[in-house]
């Protein structure tokens, strides 16, 4: 018969097998979050727990954007091991996923952690953290990466650290500084260092132990490194004009950074071990904001060598420039996730600054945010939430937004502004 | 090869209507399609779903795996919850019976970030 021998194709989803079947192909789909339980964590120690462990890990996957945790009032049951789970008290109220934990205590925390498919019945996976007594929020943290990353098959960032310079005004009128570090979720900052002397473009080492920065200090702007743990600083360069923008290569053993010594702003390598500097770029526009690529075998940079500000690569091998964005007339500020993939920068459009994440693979531009005066951004080494600075009234605040998910929040304020967000590499375990 | 002009009429009207059905069909599954977060663009289950005239869904098997279970129970769940293809009823049963008593359905995402 003729249908049977000839092929049809009737638009794009459907297509016919020889003997004249129709395939329907289903290409999209709408993605809620997940939801997913986290039932308060059994704590086997003396005293009273020393946080909130669920509650963290609960916060930590709603901020991502991907997941919609259950409210602890909706629970009809609280299990905190295998036999005590009812597997329909879950169905009941429509999660996905649920998760129970237990914490106990000797010379370290321990945290014991099992993650089950309500659906199935069945349990997905379960593992352990141990940490210091003292570092509980941050064990609470790895039990979110490991959830997160058992889920979505992306490392969690959520035991992560932020530092940003705070500033606030002192009754004298004038500014007061504070290069402050602080966990991803904004809670429990450190003062590294303050004065009046402004503090700007603070930045990680790969090993998360360091961080670099530009004091104001000396007579001029210079740039430092410090020990996290021990304060020790070192300065690095004594130029005349802008010593800005010094970011680690991710083999630790040298530093990019913006100086203007030579004319305008120009990009250079500072060797950490000579000490010798080695100009990158030399073009008589402005050359700034460099952001390293994960291999270490190029760098992203901003410049208006174009006309207008907009992302180039620099390669180290061949001093090679080529540029990277085309979209609109100003690109800026590139920030380059671990996962080499995801640059957040500053984007504008029709005269606002909005975040966006540009996409090196897929050559995509996406804009995250909508307020108008967004900068600064950092985003997250697994590429999947951006924290900014962004106006409130007089003030600047931290904003963070998911990258997929559309999920904004803001980060604890304090008094004063907060600017220059960086987050940090993903932490070795401490 | 040619076709006589009214089995070519025929034919041309049969498949409109029947891609116009295929067509409902679906969106119906996509607006109820929710991903996990694991899925990844280039995933694929190829599943087999079996109608009965009404249109409810008697019957979903997977004839090819994604190699993930989560994405694999995604694309069935979508089926359940649309569960009633109510747009076959209006087909001629002769229709029905060629294309959708028992149809392949395949799985394969292109508007993920990933």
């Amino acid at each position: 018969m003729l249908l049977r021998s000839c092929v049809f194709v009737l638009g794009l989803f459907l297509t016919t097998t020889s003997s004249a079947q129709l395939e329907i192909q289903v290409t999209r789909g709408i993605d809620n979050p997940t939801s997913i339980a986290i039932a308060p964590f059994a704590w086997d120690g003396l005293g009273s727990a020393p946080t909130d462990f669920a509650q963290i890990v609960d916060s930590d996957l709603a901020r991502s954007g991907q997941f919609s945790p259950v409210s602890r009032r909706d629970m009809l049951s609280l299990p905190a091991a295998r036999e005590e789970i009812f597997y329909r008290d879950w169905r009941a109220i429509s999660t996905r996923y649920l998760v129970i934990g237990r914490v106990s205590q000797g010379t370290q925390l321990r945290v014991e952690f099992s993650l089950h498919d309500v659906e199935r019945g069945v349990e997905l996976f379960s593992g352990q953290v141990v940490s210091a007594k003292s570092e509980a929020r941050m064990a609470a943290h790895r039990v979110a990466d490991s959830i997160y990353e058992k889920l979505t098959g992306i490392p969690g960032a959520f035991a992560t650290r932020l530092i940003y310079v705070s500033v606030t005004r002192n009754p004298d009128g004038k500014d007061f500084y504070r290069l402050t570090v602080a966990d991803a979720d904004g809670r429990r900052p450190i003062v590294l260092l303050e004065g009046r002397d402004p503090i700007l473009a603070p930045s990680w080492s790969p090993d998360g132990k360091e961080v670099a920065y530009v004091s104001f200090e000396s007579s001029r702007p210079a740039i430092y490194r410090q020990v996290l743990a021990t304060g020790k600083r070192e300065q690095l360069t004594n130029f005349q004009g802008l010593n800005n923008s010094p970011v680690w290569s991710p083999d630790g053993k040298s530093m990019a950074l913006v100086l203007s010594k030579d004319g305008s702003p120009d990009i250079y390598l500072l060797d950490l071990e000579t000490k010798q500097f080695k100009r990158l770029t030399r073009h008589y526009g402005i050359d700034t904001e460099p952001t390293w690529m994960p291999d270490g075998q190029s760098l992203l940079f901003t410049s208006d060598r174009g006309g207008r500000p907009q992302i180039y690569r620099y390669e180290l091998a061949t001093g090679k420039i080529e540029r990277v964005t085309f979209e609109g007339r100003y690109n800026a500020r590139a920030r380059v996730a671990e996962d080499g993939r995801n640059v957040a920068l500053v984007h504008q459009r029709k005269g606002r600054f909005h975040i966006a994440v540009f996409d090196l693979v897929t050559e995509r531009l996406t804009v995250l945010t909508e307020t108008s005066l967004d900068e600064s951004p950092s985003i997250a080494p697994n590429g999947s939430l951006v924290i900014y600075a962004t106006k409130r009234g007089e003030r600047s605040v931290l904003g963070a937004v998911a990258v997929d998910g559309g999920v904004k929040f803001s980060l604890p304020a304090r008094s004063g502004s907060v600017q220059e967000p960086a987050w940090s590499p993903m932490l070795v375990e401490q | 090869m040619d076709l006589p002009e009214a089995e070519g009429q025929a034919l041309a009207e049969e498949v409109s209507e029947v891609q116009q059905v295929a067509a409902l069909m679906q969106a119906r599954i996509t607006q109820n399609w929710r991903r996990p977060p694991s899925a990844r663009n280039g995933m694929e289950v190829l599943l087999e779903i079996s109608l009965v005239p009404t249109g409810d869904v008697v019957g979903i098997s997977v004839s090819s795996s994604s190699g993930s279970i989560a994405f694999d129970r995604s694309a069935i769940a979508a089926v359940e919850r649309v569960a009633q293809f109510s747009e076959v009823a209006v087909l001629p049963i002769s229709d029905f019976e060629r294309y959708f008593r028992r149809f392949p359905l395949r799985f394969k995402p292109e508007d993920l970030r990933y």
